[in-house]
């Protein structure tokens, strides 16, 4: 038995049993090894199991102008069905990273909800850095986004659940005192204009 | 069955499946620069090593907008040189093929690493299938290529079985309930059928254990040697077109059908064990 042949089975049956045992996401070490394995090399097979994500992920976003008025919300990467994504589906990846941010912001807003700060999460940042990178109102001083889930088709007009607000957040180059900022129970409120 | 041969048609849909990968990432690019929602500047803050450690100058001249679409072109570049070699079938050309395995291995290490979330199971099997057809077209001897080959194909039934094993004690999922969800959505699903689904619990508890007893039989199946294969990916080649047609997946029919030529090898390993 050559050299090459020891390597190769010693190596692929390494792989074949971390990957075996890294299923289970409840063991500690496996968390651990997961957590190191920084390039996603040992894949996680579950696919859509046990429990399958069964509503559309959504992040709107609005703008607040120097005059304190505040635009109606806007979809970043709104869902998109049809025939045409089975071979040629670019924005695969974008709404996926939504699908994955959104989970993560709303749980670490809920459980940091009585700090005055926004959690500081990849995730977070994520979505921040391409709400306020969006073309938007050159009026623009601060803007907000919100993380919802919904069920269906738009036309349906089905519920929308909101499940997080973010904090306004300056735009680049705004001082504080050009932002009004609004009480948190009004924004909320405001939350009735969301499309749907 | 020749190793080599095996792996250059393991190298056809691969090579297809990166190539649409590569031209995707290159398209939606915008994605990629600050602006964009896998921008640099924020992707670096989940990293330490990406902030400040010694490699960190390094990482960035390779990760910021615009180098990083260099390793979506590299992608295509290596995808054409294995795509080539799985057509003409040189012997001159398999050592450049196992090269532009590596390639497209390290380049999609590397995004993988940048962009860490919104990744799928279409692009672990790409690893897995990167790496299996690297040893087995670059490394000497018959039995470590082969070795290789069955790598990949362990790595198959073991996706099947796990994603069959997590579906089986899933209460939503024995109950039908979990297909109609999924329907329901629009970014997984078809919102139309997963009302017509909603409206035929029997047929939705039916795909449910469909799906569940295929892919939990698929590791059975394979003990009958070619014929279990042939019905493995028979099977596979309908769930993965129409999961790519209802769901969007699109590189799942690419990656997992790179996988099958490898499972025919192992196949028929396994029937020359029975005789």
């Amino acid at each position: 038995m050559s050299g090459w042949t020891i390597a190769s089975a010693v190596t692929f049956s390494t792989l074949l049993a971390v990957t075996t045992v890294t299923q289970a996401r409840r063991f500690r070490f496996t968390r651990w090894l997961k957590g190191r394995d920084a390039c996603a090399y040992i894949p996680r097979w579950t696919f859509f199991a046990p429990t399958p994500l069964v509503s559309d992920i959504r992040v709107l976003w609005r703008e607040q102008l120097t005059d304190g008025s505040v635009s109606p919300w806007r979809e970043i990467l709104p869902p998109i069905g049809g025939l045409r994504r089975a071979v040629w589906n670019p924005g695969r990846r974008a709404r996926k990273g939504i699908i994955d941010c959104g989970p993560v912001i709303v749980r670490l807003m809920a459980r940091e909800s009585t700090s005055p700060l926004s959690p500081i999460s990849l995730p977070y940042l994520m979505v921040l850095q391409h709400v306020a990178g969006l073309p938007g109102c050159t009026l623009s001083v601060a803007r907000q986004f919100t993380v919802v889930a919904t069920q269906g088709a738009d036309e349906d007009d089905g519920p929308v659940h909101i499940l997080c607000v973010s904090d306004w957040h300056r735009q680049p180059g705004v001082s504080s005192d050009a932002l009004h900022r609004p009480d948190r129970p009004e924004a909320d409120r405001e939350m009735s204009g969301i499309p749907g | 069955m020749d190793p080599h041969d095996v792996a250059l048609w393991c190298a056809l849909p691969f090579a297809i499946g990166v190539t649409v990968d590569a031209l995707e990432l290159l398209a939606e690019r915008s994605q990629l620069g600050d602006g964009g929602l896998y921008g640099y500047s924020a992707l670096a803050t989940g990293r330490p090593s990406l902030v400040s450690g010694p490699l960190a100058p390094s990482f960035a001249r390779v990760f910021r907008y615009p180098h990083v679409l260099g390793l979506g072109i590299a992608q295509l570049i290596a995808a054409a040189v294995l795509f080539t070699a799985a057509i003409i079938r040189s012997p001159e050309l398999i050592v450049p093929a196992g090269f532009a395995a590596i390639v497209i291995l390290g380049a999609r290490m590397l995004l993988y690493f940048r962009n860490c979330l919104g990744l799928d199971g279409g692009d672990q099997m790409m690893l897995v299938v990167a790496s299996g057809l690297a040893v087995a077209l670059l490394i000497p001897g018959r039995v470590a290529q082969t070795i290789a080959l069955d790598y990949i194909a362990a790595q198959l039934l073991l996706s099947y079985a796990i994603a069959g094993a997590a579906k089986a004690i899933s209460p939503v999922w024995r109950s039908g309930s979990a297909i109609i969800g999924i329907m329901s959505t629009i970014n997984f699903g078809v919102p139309r059928f997963g009302g017509f689904l909603r409206d035929h619990p029997r047929l939705a508890r039916a795909l449910c254990w469909s799906v569940i007893v295929c892919e939990c039989g698929a590791a059975i199946a394979i003990l009958a040697g070619t014929p279990g294969a042939i019905a493995i990916i028979t099977a596979g080649v309908l769930f993965h077109i129409t999961v790519a047609l209802v769901m969007g997946l699109n590189l799942f029919p690419w990656s997992f059908g790179a996988t099958y030529p490898a499972l025919l090898l192992l196949a028929h390993s396994i029937g020359t064990l029975w005789r």
